[in-house]
């Protein structure tokens, strides 16, 4: 009887491992779950901090927000997009002046490959986080190595280019790998064990503790100061460079310049007209940059714009306008913008670029 | 090269694996588990950097065929394949662990005289774990040559005993006599041993999740910004350091313990209240006791002991606190870390011999002995040696003027230190809990889930010693 027990039970658990290892069905039990009872497999879909801590008072509604669009005369210019998580939701071409097309590049995917249409103005825009400006410039091939340009010399990359053999080796071994280690397994089993609607007031409850007890709901989020905003808690880490209270060199600061002109010379001769940068504030940066009072912030916004400025450097700024709507700029439970912060970034692109 | 995260104990897919390899051991019948064990140690090693597999089986074939080598050899042929199995141990080791440590000390060394070094850096990864199972396989063709062990027949079950999931990634470090003959025994159902088991792995949860990944938040804080920090605040991760790595470490080992006891398998304690020791020397014999005693056994003893003059004795602990500091890590803040070790070892049996009759009361001991542990762990965690002499920097700057200033608020600082003042009147008044009364258990087990669940830090943090 035991043996028929442990065996049920160890046929439970494989289950679970395997189905929570293959991408396939996690994405059929994701639509069937979202069909049935709206519970898609998207930690934003509320909000991506909120699905941290699952306190109500941060829930975000779900909505698909309407950008200004434009139909003003085209002018034989595409667009490149170089983002990260901020721009991932797809904005349209009309969103911007007078373009004939846009293309989306989400580089923390690994590189991708373009072709620029020779007879139209290539125009890159390669926007960042300010949580992680410092890390990815850091190296000036952070960039360079995520977008190649077809039919371009890969001058002054750092790796050398995948040889045909090398990626017909890589590509079944990893899908062979992928088939069995998953990366995202742990997240996976948590959304077949744990992600249903009745286990979020617990989630809450708990988050209400320990923010109660600690100050905070969870280790990786704070609140801010005038409890309306859930914060990443490595944004105001004063030990990791993603902080806006880590202390900010002028020689790294001239080191992060240099590389953005590095990566703009090295984009302007693969073929694109304009190269500009773009940093997102952190949210902290904008609506709490007193959070923590007895640490003077490093001011990485500013410096990044008056130094871009003085190089020549061009440089979209939205920091300035987003200080003066500050209250509207920032989800409360995500840790990006609200449509109306991104809507703010596209008139700037649109004011400066076109 | 394709790197996976490895498979965490502090993870959800852990303890499905757990479940499942638990409940399919006592779903099949005996002679199918070593299979069922070796084939899950296999997929949990694997889950890192799968290819590394295939070194670790080239080292299980040649240490597998130089215990029968060496059982069926006489004289020097004897000595010669235990040679040859130890330098293939060693020598994979070598080139993972100490290949760029010495290149970039080479590099630093030609630098001095102006000249360059010709030897470029490797990109290599460390496999996970390799310095524990290298001196598990060291073990056992040591014990095979002396004689203690006889060579084992079956490969899978020697592929097992280097593999074994539980301890294959942190240890306890585990010797052939011990754990290969229980790979033969029948292990039946047992409540008491079940509990017993699960209540082990809770504990070691609960140390890992609620008192070592709260208080890496201030060690972290600290040791990433030591300029930033006043001598007071870095005296307080200096101490919280000490009860992280001690968790951190500790737990680990419990829940190895717990999750191989559950199966009947009793693996060698390797903590054992090391914080309460009267002496370094006392220290070593409750830490990382694997470890210790493998340095004991197959090392400091053959190179003499404490036997003979006074010269060699400290040569030999000099040799061997050094070695055990690169065995933790290639890098100089380990060698250090070590010597020191070996220096206030010295000093203490040296102020022995000097006043005999100078007996401290006991408090007074530990406290000194926790006191020079945890200064010494100053070296073990710095990045680098000049970090370490900035945190000593730091530490001397301390005054009554100032207050502990870090990111982390009051209530959540003075919770911490609860936890440790709690762990350490366990450690010293509750040995062991009455298993056999049912509801202690379940109020006991019960209780210490709920405060990992609520209290616990789950962002994915590794476990220290997995880099070793």
């Amino acid at each position: 009887m035991k043996r028929i027990v442990f065996s049920v039970f160890a046929f439970i658990f494989l289950a679970l491992l395997i189905i929570s290892n293959n991408k396939e069905w996690m994405l059929r039990i994701s639509d069937y779950r979202f069909a049935s009872h709206s519970e898609c497999l998207d930690p934003h879909k509320h909000g991506d901090l909120y699905s941290m801590c699952y306190m109500q008072k941060y829930k975000e509604p779900i909505a698909e927000p309407a950008f200004r669009k434009y139909n003003s005369a085209r002018r034989n210019t595409d667009l490149y997009i170089m983002h990260d998580s901020y721009l991932q939701n797809r904005l349209s071409s009309t969103n911007f002046k007078g373009i004939d097309s846009l293309q989306q590049i989400d580089y923390r995917g690994g590189p991708s490959t373009i072709r620029l249409d020779s007879g139209k103005t290539s125009v890159l825009i390669i926007e960042t986080a300010q949580r992680y400006a410092r890390w990815r410039l850091q190296n000036p091939f952070y960039y360079i190595n995520q977008l190649h340009i077809a039919g371009k010399e890969k001058s002054g990359t750092e790796t050398a280019p995948p040889t045909a053999s090398d990626a017909d080796t890589s590509s079944w071994l990893n899908d062979l790998k992928g088939i069995v280690y998953n990366p995202n397994i742990n997240s996976n089993l948590e959304y077949n064990l744990f992600d249903y609607s009745l286990f979020s007031p617990l989630r809450g409850w708990k988050s209400s503790l320990t923010n109660f007890l600690f100050g905070k709901p969870d280790n990786r989020l704070v609140i801010s100061t005038d409890k309306q905003y859930l914060m990443l808690k490595e944004t105001v880490d004063t030990a990791q460079n993603t902080g806006i209270y880590n202390h900010l060199a002028e020689s790294e600061l001239d080191s992060l310049t240099a590389h953005m002109q590095q990566i703009r010379l090295h984009f302007i001769q693969a073929g694109f007209k304009e190269v500009w940068f773009s940093v997102i504030p952190n949210t902290v940066t904008v609506v709490d940059s007193t959070y923590l009072p007895q640490h003077p912030g490093n001011g990485l916004m500013y410096k990044l714009k008056n130094k871009t400025g003085n190089l020549h450097i061009p440089y979209i700024d939205v920091y300035s306008l987003f200080i003066k709507q500050a209250d509207k700029m920032y989800k409360h439970g995500d840790s990006h913008w609200s449509p109306a912060g991104k809507q703010i970034w596209i008139d700037e692109v649109n004011a400066r670029i076109f | 090269m394709n790197t996976f995260t490895p498979m965490l104990f502090n993870s959800l897919q852990f303890l499905i694996f757990f479940g499942f390899v638990t409940c399919a051991y006592f779903a099949l019948p005996h002679r199918a588990r070593w299979l069922l064990l070796l084939l899950s140690s296999c997929y949990f090693y694997m889950a890192f950097v799968p290819e590394y597999i295939l070194i670790l089986f080239f080292t299980i074939l040649i240490d597998f065929s130089a215990g029968h080598l060496i059982a069926r050899s006489s004289g020097k042929k004897r000595k010669m394949w235990l040679i040859i199995s130890i330098i293939s141990n060693v020598g994979i080791l070598a080139f993972f662990k100490y290949f760029n440590f010495l290149n970039t000390s080479l590099t630093g060394l030609l630098g001095l005289l102006h000249a360059g070094n010709p030897i470029p850096a490797l990109q290599i990864i460390l496999p996970i774990g390799l310095s524990f199972h290298t001196f598990q396989a060291m073990s056992y063709t040591i014990e095979v040559y002396r004689g203690n062990q006889q060579p084992e027949k079956h490969f899978g079950i020697y592929a097992l005993y280097v593999m074994f999931y539980p301890q294959l990634v942190a240890g306890p470090i585990e010797r052939p006599q011990n754990l290969l003959p229980q790979f033969r025994e029948k292990h039946t159902y047992d409540s008491m041993r079940i509990r017993s088991g699960l209540m082990k792995m809770a504990w070691g949860f609960f140390k890992k999740v609620v008192i070592a990944d709260r208080l890496a938040a201030v060690v972290d804080e600290c040791y990433g910004n030591v300029a930033h920090h006043n001598g007071l605040t870095m005296w307080v991760a200096v101490f919280f350091y000490a009860f992280q790595i001690y968790c951190d470490f500790s737990g680990y080992s419990d829940i190895a313990l717990g999750a191989a006891r559950i199966m009947g398998f009793h693996l060698m304690t390797n903590f054992n209240a090391p914080y309460l020791s009267r002496s370094l020397n006392e220290f070593w014999k409750r830490w990382h006791i694997s470890l210790s005693s493998w340095f004991k056994d197959y090392l400091y003893i053959p190179l003499g002991g404490s036997r003979g003059n006074w010269l060699k004795h400290v040569r030999n602990l000099l040799i061997i606190f050094c070695i055990s500091g690169l065995w933790h890590g290639a890098n100089w803040t380990f060698v250090i870390w070590g010597l020191f070790h070996a220096v206030y070892l010295l000093a203490e049996m040296l102020s022995g011999k000097l006043f005999p009759r100078l007996k401290l009361p006991s408090p007074i001991r530990v406290s000194i002995t926790f006191l020079a542990v945890s200064l010494l762990w100053i070296f073990f965690r710095a990045h680098t040696v000049v970090q370490a002499f900035e945190v000593f920097a730091k530490l001397s700057e301390i005054s009554l003027a100032q207050s502990v200033s870090l990111a982390m608020q009051t209530k959540e600082l003075i919770f911490c230190v609860l936890l440790i003042a709690g762990l350490m009147l366990k450690e010293r008044f509750l040995k062991n809990i009455a298993l056999e009364n049912r509801w202690v258990f379940y109020s006991v087990f019960g209780g210490l889930v709920l405060c990992c669940y609520l209290f616990g830090i789950y962002d994915q943090k590794q476990f220290i010693y997995f880099q070793f």
